[in-house]
């Protein structure tokens, strides 16, 4: 999931779950993951994690959950 | 991945070292390797792929070259081996494969033996620009990222095996092709990964909540794994609806075989029939014809025998005719030789020529003349033949006519019978029962996915219901709410990520299933098609100007069906460089098989253009007729030779 038509397409869809939800797919999807190298479950989990956090943490990411 | 430069060692029939460049992207980015049948061409195409996946149509001990281990002599180690180096997303690569071969003390009769190594030996490095090689310690992963094992089919492909393609491969390899060419995998594997911090983060909280509240974590934890498994359970269902849908279609169209080949049974029946009566008809139309034949003797007979009657009447009454038993008297005169008085009749007699000028007065002698004489009352009759002369006629053309009709009739109760022979044997009955039951079956299916979705969706709002109730409950509780938090957000992640990879599968499909029917059309030498179709589980089909499945069922021609493979090829490639932004190569040995020369020129003509980088392995025979259309794209080019003497390959570089 790095190429620009792919990133839009997903894009695109993001918005329907909330910012939250497309805060943690982008991190997992494009960014830290593919750059860091990632190939063991527990560094994957651990960065899942942080995204995670840092979604929670964040007041603009978290006010503006979409609700269930 | 684009192929830079392939290195071929004691690989099949070529002994020793070997190699061989690519043409590069651009405007001759064609590369052919040109030979006769079984001068190594193929050897190359798997020497790639063996390569890449490790995998090869033969077993091990026939990759290795027999000249290489005769040559090499006794208890030495001859090595085959394979290197490609290719470029991806940047970087370049250099994947080496080998294989060792042990060769052993003579046996007994002085025979060479050989041990090979049951596995072969990857090793992948990347090419830095410092110009070191940098091993790779995952070879495997790296290799699968650009060129996933799953759709290394589609990339290299075989086309001897065209015919099999679709027809073999069904929907699902196709689908999963389609899914690693598109990487799927990567959401597929987020998913996962999402989903196992979303457990953990269950653990935690469970072990930091009150009893009570455990359980509802527990609670919800197994409507989360309900969840998942209805999720499973539908996709199943809806991949076995389309499958049931496209067996049930076929079924449809072979009904509607056998209703034709009813049609040609009832036709047969008629014409049995038909044939039954022109026979009668015939058989009667002959009795007809003797009949009047018949009659029109004795119409043209009765008028001159009822002269003859008067006249003899006539002649009677003027006693010019003697009656008959006067002339009765007379024969037997003559036969005794002696008159009723007792005078001998002696030949030559007076007595005698007396009684036979007497004799000689008698009716047929004498009818004869008068019937001569009677040229007008005959030619009164003749005109009463004449009209039935001409209903005769008319009997004898419907005679011809009818026999005619029924030569058709049993030229085409023939025709019929030779059709019905060839038609295997079915009963439409069973095959209706079948059909009914299929779609029994698929309303089946249909409602158990229904109950599965209303399940779902009672399993995640008991899902959101349970979350709200642990909330509530440990709502003094901070750590419990911080963990709950993440455990939601992850729970909605992972949710997201289902239904991404579900609409991202469906796009892609439309798209390959778009650009394949373009091309295919684009391609095809005919307009019988109307388009291509990737159906919900992957299954290609080339539809007819009537909207009926050609490829399924069997209606392409060979070339059709090799057409439609290329244009689903390309397709997938296409689709994959305009997605993922990446480049790739299509490799194909034996492309074009029995097509004729126009497809095969479009074909040619077309393939560099949609394509990065263009492999054909051709024959000579090939090369006579797409040299024009492929000359101004080739970029590199190879002659296969083969020594005879040594029974060994050799690649010759041709000077473009």
């Amino acid at each position: 999931m790095k190429s620009a038509s792919q990133f839009k397409r997903l894009e695109d869809r993001l918005s329907d779950y909330g910012p939250d939800v497309a805060f943690v797919i982008r991190k997992v999807l494009f960014e830290e993951q593919r750059k860091l190298g990632l190939k063991l479950a527990r560094d994957i989990s651990s960065f899942i994690e942080k995204a995670i956090e840092d979604a929670v943490e964040d007041p603009e990411l978290n006010g503006s959950r979409v609700e269930r | 991945m684009i192929l830079e430069h392939l290195v071929i060692q004691n690989f099949r029939p070529y002994c020793g070292h070997h190699e061989l460049s690519f043409a590069e992207p651009g405007s001759r980015n064609v590369t052919l390797i040109r030979g006769l049948n079984g001068t190594g061409k193929s050897s190359i195409f798997m020497a790639l792929k063996w390569c890449f996946s490790g995998d090869a149509p033969v077993e091990s001990r026939r990759l290795v070259n027999t000249s290489a281990l005769i040559e090499a002599g006794p208890k030495t180690t001859v090595e085959t081996r394979v290197e490609v180096t290719y470029g991806h997303e940047g970087r370049r690569f250099r994947a080496i494969r080998t294989l060792k071969t042990r060769i052993g003390e003579p046996d007994d009769d002085g025979n060479p033996t050989f041990a090979v190594e049951p596995t072969s030996d990857i090793h992948l490095f990347e090419l830095l620009p410092s110009g070191d090689a940098k091993p790779i310690p995952t070879p495997f992963d790296e290799i699968r990222s650009a060129v996933p094992g799953e759709a290394l089919d589609y990339f290299f492909f075989d086309g001897e095996k065209i015919a099999q393609f679709a027809a073999d491969s069904g929907g699902g390899s196709i689908r999963e092709a389609v899914r690693h060419v598109l990487r799927f995998s990567e959401l597929e594997h987020a998913t996962r990964h999402v989903d196992v911090v979303r457990q953990e983060y269950a653990r935690k909280l469970k072990a930091v909540s009150g009893a009570d509240t455990g359980e509802l974590i527990q609670r919800r934890e197994n409507a989360n794994a309900r969840a998942g498994e209805l999720r499973g359970a539908i996709a199943q269902a809806d991949l076995e609806i389309a499958a049931g849908r496209h067996v049930h279609d076929e079924h449809l169209g072979r009904l509607k075989e056998l209703a034709v080949v009813r049609d040609l049974a009832e036709e047969r029946e008629a014409l049995k029939l038909k044939q039954a009566q022109l026979t009668e008809q015939r058989a009667s139309a002959i009795n007809d014809l003797a009949a009047g034949l018949a009659g029109l003797a004795v119409a043209l007979a009765e008028p001159g025998l009822e002269q003859a009657k008067a006249l003899v009447d006539s002649k009677r009454r003027r006693g010019e005719i003697p009656p008959k038993i006067k002339v009765q008297v007379l024969r037997d005169w003559l036969e005794s030789e002696r008159c009723i008085c007792g005078r001998p009749l002696l030949d030559g007699s007076p007595e005698r020529a007396a009684v036979e000028r007497e004799l000689s007065k008698s009716m047929p002698s004498a009818l004869e003349e008068e019937l001569i004489s009677l040229g007008g009352s005959i030619d009164a009759s003749r005109r009463d033949g004449n009209r039935q002369l001409d209903a005769a006629r008319l009997r004898l053309l419907r005679l011809n006519q009818a026999r005619e009709l029924q030569m058709q009739t049993s030229d085409r109760l023939d025709a019929i019978d030779k059709e019905l022979r060839e038609q295997p044997v079915e009963d439409i009955q069973q095959l209706v029962q079948k059909i009914q039951r299929q779609a029994h079956d698929i309303e089946d299916l249909g409602v158990k996915r229904g109950e599965n979705s209303r399940e779902l969706e009672t399993c995640l709002a008991d899902i959101g219901r349970l979350s709200d109730e642990i909330a509530k409950a440990e709502r003094h509780n901070q750590e419990a709410q911080r963990i709950a938090a993440r455990h939601d957000l992850a729970a909605r992640a992972v949710a997201a990520l289902i239904n991404l990879g579900s609409s991202f599968e469906n796009d892609v499909r439309d798209e390959v299933q778009r650009e394949a029917s373009r091309l295919f059309l684009d391609l095809i030498w005919k307009s019988g098609y109307y388009s291509v179709t990737l159906s919900p589980d992957f299954r290609l089909e080339a539809v007819d100007r009537f909207g009926d499945p050609a490829f399924s069922t069997g209606g392409t021609s060979v070339g059709e069906a090799r057409v439609l493979s290329i244009a689903f090829i390309v397709a997938m490639q296409v689709v994959a460089r305009a997605s993922l932004d990446t480049k790739s190569p299509a490799v194909i040995d034996s492309p074009f098989g029995n097509l004729s020369v126009e497809p095969m020129q479009r074909i040619c003509e077309k393939l560099p253009e949609l394509v990065d980088q263009v492999v054909l392995f051709v024959t000579d025979a090939d090369w006579v007729n797409v040299a024009d259309a492929l000359s101004k794209r080739t970029g590199a080019m190879y002659d296969v030779q083969f020594d005879e003497g040594r029974a060994v390959a050799d690649l010759q570089e041709v000077t473009l």
